[in-house]
């Protein structure tokens, strides 16, 4: 039998040698999104706003929790226990999540993802982006995802976890109730989310610089609260429509009371301020919000490339 | 004679970083190349020259006098810097002259002064221009009008040619020839070698913060003797020209490399040129190509920065 | 074809960036050369499809880069001038990242993003931040970029701008290495004559927004045979004198150890040879000359004009007060 052949005499050249993509090729926006949050993750600030994220929604467990197991232990003491007053006071502690989240995330995708556009354009870099294979619109779904992200992380991720816990430690004849309460939180938060990310990135195609687009950001939502809550306060209704999280908390309520008109208001009839009047004159404002950045979003990217 | 710029033991440090390290260094007039990689301290030396910074140890002098603390000595330079950020709104015209008037000349005759430098640079045409609308061989030549406006006897340009397109690397050289022919003492630095040899035969090489050679370019080559020279020489029959060769003391080997192409290498060039085409001659040969591919400054250069000896 | 140009024009504003390009190129390693504002990077970017043209068309490896400017980026790779980047990644990063937007996966750029470094000559810095690097190291990691997904064509836009000479050697034996062991064909957009020469087989020259010349070098450069370049040790007032005396035209070159000398007719180099023997100086450097890219370069554009002689100097007189 013929030896193999053991390391036969050959020397291999180095340099440069062709490459074969394997497989199909990728589509761009999913390395965007991740190359995006790998590098805000190296920032102190990107850590410290999340952790800022994460102190809400530690408040809103603990409240969440505390209502739950106190009404359980009542209600086994002999004490007798209102099921609509207790899928009442969850729904409101959603609500209230769902209210309170959006600033925390707003401010927190201002800080992460201000700069995704902005950075992009005043490093030179979206050359580096169209003279590759990625289109105008892999490009901006790229930057969404990548932004979009971070309202998932802090918005949408824990509405569903703080709705699994709820459902997991109510009383069992709570249960099926509760369960009917995900859908919709979990529907306001992903649209809140979607306003977040949509506004913002289209602030930072609009911005040259992170920081002035992050201020910018958070400065906005909060004039635009304060002066909408107060002209609603001296009877200009029609204003509640600017307030985005007053749209999307008048959204919220809308979604939470599907099939059951009105719990919350019975309950709690002293709520501080007042959702909007008008669902759909609501939620139009929020598409319009969105809307909005988009277009920005759209615009710059037409006007800095040519195809 | 004595030197129009010197510098005696100069060190400079910024921070940890280390810039120039016992620099000793005398220039004459002509033009002079300042070479080294970069970060070797060449644009440190410059501003030292210039004035602009104070060396930590040893002093320097230019034209006999401490540019640091004595500013009006500084009437005798001409500075070209490598930075790029001016007065964007100016006009080429009005911004040279404004810089002129610095040097404590009337309005009227530095106007004259202007005008006369942006045509010498070839930019008369084009001083009105604001300088955010050159391009970047305009704002070089620009660069170029406003050191030389004032005719000092010291210029110091840091890279003048940087971004010039053809045209204007080919005038500015011929340019800097000029003004070391006119008997200024001209310092520049360049890292486009060939460029450097068109303008000069003298060269000062940086490196590490220390000055690693300085003199005339030919001469210098001859002192690598551990590098000895290769020539290519074209003639009719190179094997019998070989065997002539090799008896000489200078000639280390000989090969013929190609059809009709003789490689000598050889520890002596100017000996070479001399002996191969007497040689040649004695065989009734005549030699068609004499080319010395490790002669220029490239060479040197390479030699040079690459080892330690 | 490597690259087809038909027409080509483009406005900003009211500047005409391209006023009328038309023409062919084809080689392995092109040089494009032409005065500051010629058009070479917006020509340059038309390829790339970055850039829509107002008229006319571009084929770039065969395909129209105008209406298919996704599928022509995905066979180009671009360097471009200036320092685009994107701050915080590392040099690896920024190549395999290149990399993943071509449509590679992740661990496939990485491994090819350090194959790529290494063939630039990066070495361990390739783990730092690029805000850290200096020119000639991010100069080497844009072309890595440019090259990590094995595009057929790579057009590189001053890439030897501010570098140093080692770093451009490197660069230029980079251009030469892909040139000739079956790399991407280059496109070198440059204002050094001297870089195309040694690197390149072809040559477009540009000028005011149009195509000057187009075609291999070799067409640029024909040699005279009775011309000749001569380099001395020292510079050779002597010999000068010399060679005039013998008949022979010569003018200075363009160094000044150099002459030109055009032989008379019937003489052949041993003149010069003969020249030198007689005044003693040494001849170093003699070889036929062929016209240099610099003059080829100069009669495409139209000449330089000249330059306006130096007003008399006040100098070496020290100068007077401004009264006088």
């Amino acid at each position: 039998m013929a030896e193999p052949p053991v390391l036969e005499d050959r020397i291999h050249a180095v340099g440069y040698r062709g490459h074969t993509l394997r497989g199909r090729p990728r589509r761009a926006p999913w390395p965007m999104a991740r190359t995006a949050l790998v590098l805000a993750w190296r920032n102190r600030s990107t850590k410290f706003a999340l952790l800022m994220c994460l102190a809400v929604v530690g408040i809103a467990g603990v409240a969440l929790v505390g209502q739950l197991l106190f009404q359980r232990f009542t209600s086994s003491g002999g004490l007798p226990m209102d099921p609509a007053s207790v899928v009442g006071s969850a729904q409101e502690v959603f609500a209230g999540f769902v209210r309170a989240q959006f600033y925390t995330s707003a401010i927190a995708i201002a800080v992460i993802a201000g700069g995704c556009v902005a950075e992009d354009r005043a490093a030179g870099a979206l050359e580096l982006y169209f003279a590759r294979p990625v289109s105008r619109l892999d490009y901006a779904l790229g930057k969404l995802l990548g932004a979009g992200l971070v309202p998932t992380a802090t918005l949408v991720a824990p509405t569903l976890l703080l709705w699994l816990v709820a459902v997991g430690i109510s009383p069992p004849a709570l249960g099926a109730q509760l369960w009917w309460l995900g859908v919709p939180a979990l529907a306001a938060a992903a649209l809140g989310a979607f306003v977040l990310t949509t506004t913002l990135v289209g602030a930072s195609a609009m911005g040259q610089k992170s920081r002035t687009v992050s201020v910018a950001f958070v400065a906005t939502m909060l004039v635009l609260t304060g002066v909408g809550e107060g002209l609603v306060e001296a009877g200009q209704s029609w204003a509640g429509y600017l307030v985005p999280e007053r749209d999307l908390r008048t959204v919220v309520d809308a979604l939470l009371e599907v099939g059951r008109p009105s719990i919350a208001a019975q309950l709690v009839p002293n709520r501080g301020v007042l959702p909007n009047e008008d669902v759909a004159a609501s939620l139009l404002g929020l598409i319009a919000f969105a809307g909005a950045g988009l277009v920005a979003l759209t615009w710059r990217l037409r006007q800095d490339v040519e195809s | 004679m004595q030197p129009m710029l010197e510098a005696r033991g100069v060190s400079k440090m910024f921070g940890q970083v280390r810039a120039l390290n016992d620099v000793d260094l005398k220039v004459g007039p002509g033009v002079t190349g300042l070479l080294g990689p970069n970060g070797s301290g060449k644009s440190t030396l410059m501003k030292l020259f210039a004035g602009q910074l104070l060396p930590d140890e040893g002093e320097v002098s230019l034209l006999g006098a401490d540019p640091f603390r004595q500013p009006a000595a500084l009437r005798a330079l001409g500075l070209c810097p490598e930075q790029d950020k001016f007065y964007e709104e100016l006009t080429g015209h009005t911004f040279v002259e404004a810089l002129t008037r610095l040097h404590g000349f009337s309005r009227g005759e530095a106007q004259k002064k202007a005008r006369a430098a942006m045509d010498r640079v070839g930019m008369g045409e084009h001083g009105r221009k604001r300088l955010s609308e050159m391009s970047r061989g305009m704002r070089q030549r620009t660069k170029i009008a406003q050191a030389i406006a004032h005719d000092p006897p010291v210029v110091l340009l840091d890279e003048p040619l940087t971004g010039a397109d053809p045209v204007a690397r080919a005038d500015l050289i011929d340019l800097v020839r000029g003004l070391g022919d006119e008997g200024r003492c001209v310092l520049v630095s360049s890292h486009v070698l060939h460029e450097v040899e068109a303008m000069t035969h003298r060269v000062v090489f940086i490196r590490f913060g220390r000055v690693r050679a300085h003199g005339d370019i030919f001469r210098l080559r001859a002192l690598l003797t551990d590098r000895p020279y290769r020539i290519h020489v074209e003639v009719p029959a190179p094997r019998a020209l070989a065997a002539h060769l090799i008896a000489l003391d200078h000639v280390v080997a000989t090969a013929v490399i190609a059809d009709g192409t003789l490689e000598v290498t050889t520890l002596d060039l100017e000996a070479a040129a001399r002996d191969i085409p007497a040689a040649a001659g004695q065989l009734a040969q005549v030699v068609s190509a004499f080319t010395s591919p490790d002669a220029d400054l490239e060479s040197l250069y390479r030699y040079l920065i690459s080892s330690h000896a | 074809m490597l690259l087809s140009f038909q027409g080509i024009r483009k406005q900003f504003g009211n500047t005409m960036a391209l006023a009328d390009v038309t023409g062919v190129v084809d080689g392995r390693a092109v040089g494009l050369l032409g005065p500051n504002g010629a058009g070479k990077t917006t020509l340059m970017k038309v390829c790339l499809g970055l850039i829509r043209p107002d008229a006319g068309q571009a084929t770039v490896l065969g395909v129209d880069a105008v209406a298919n400017p996704v599928a022509v980026r995905a066979r180009l790779g671009y360097a471009a001038e200036g320092p685009g980047r994107l701050p915080g990644l590392s040099g690896l990063e920024s190549v395999a990242y290149a990399g993943e937007l071509c449509g590679m996966r992740r661990r496939e750029s990485l491994l090819r993003g350090h194959d790529m470094l290494d063939l630039v000559g990066l070495d361990e810095s390739r783990y730092r931040p690029v805000e850290t690097y200096s020119t000639g190291m991010f100069q080497r990691v844009k072309v890595a970029m440019a090259l990590v997904h094995a595009p057929d064509l790579v057009l590189l836009d001053e890439p030897t701008s501010g570098l140093d000479p080692e770093s451009r050697d490197e660069l230029l034996d980079l251009v030469v290495h892909l040139r000739d062991h079956g790399g991407p064909a280059v496109l070198l957009s440059t204002h050094l004559l001297h870089d195309v020469e040694r690197t390149c087989d072809a040559v477009m020259i540009m000028q005011n927004g149009a195509v000057r010349f187009a075609g291999p070098l070799s067409d640029l450069r024909v040699q005279r045979a009775s011309e000749f370049d001569v380099r001395t040790a020292v510079p050779a007032p002597a010999l000068r004198a010399r060679l005039q005396a013998l008949d022979a035209e010569v003018t200075p070159g363009g160094r000044p150890d150099q002459l030109r000398v055009r032989l008379p007719a019937g003489a052949g180099p041993d003149l010069v040879w003969q020249a030198a023997a007689s005044t003693g100086d040494a001849v170093v450097h003699l070889q036929a000359r062929a016209a240099s890219l610099e003059d080829a370069f100069l009669e495409a554009i139209g000449g330089r004009p000249a330059l306006v002689a130096p007003p008399p100097s006040a100098w070496p007189r020290p100068a007077e007060p401004p009264r006088g």
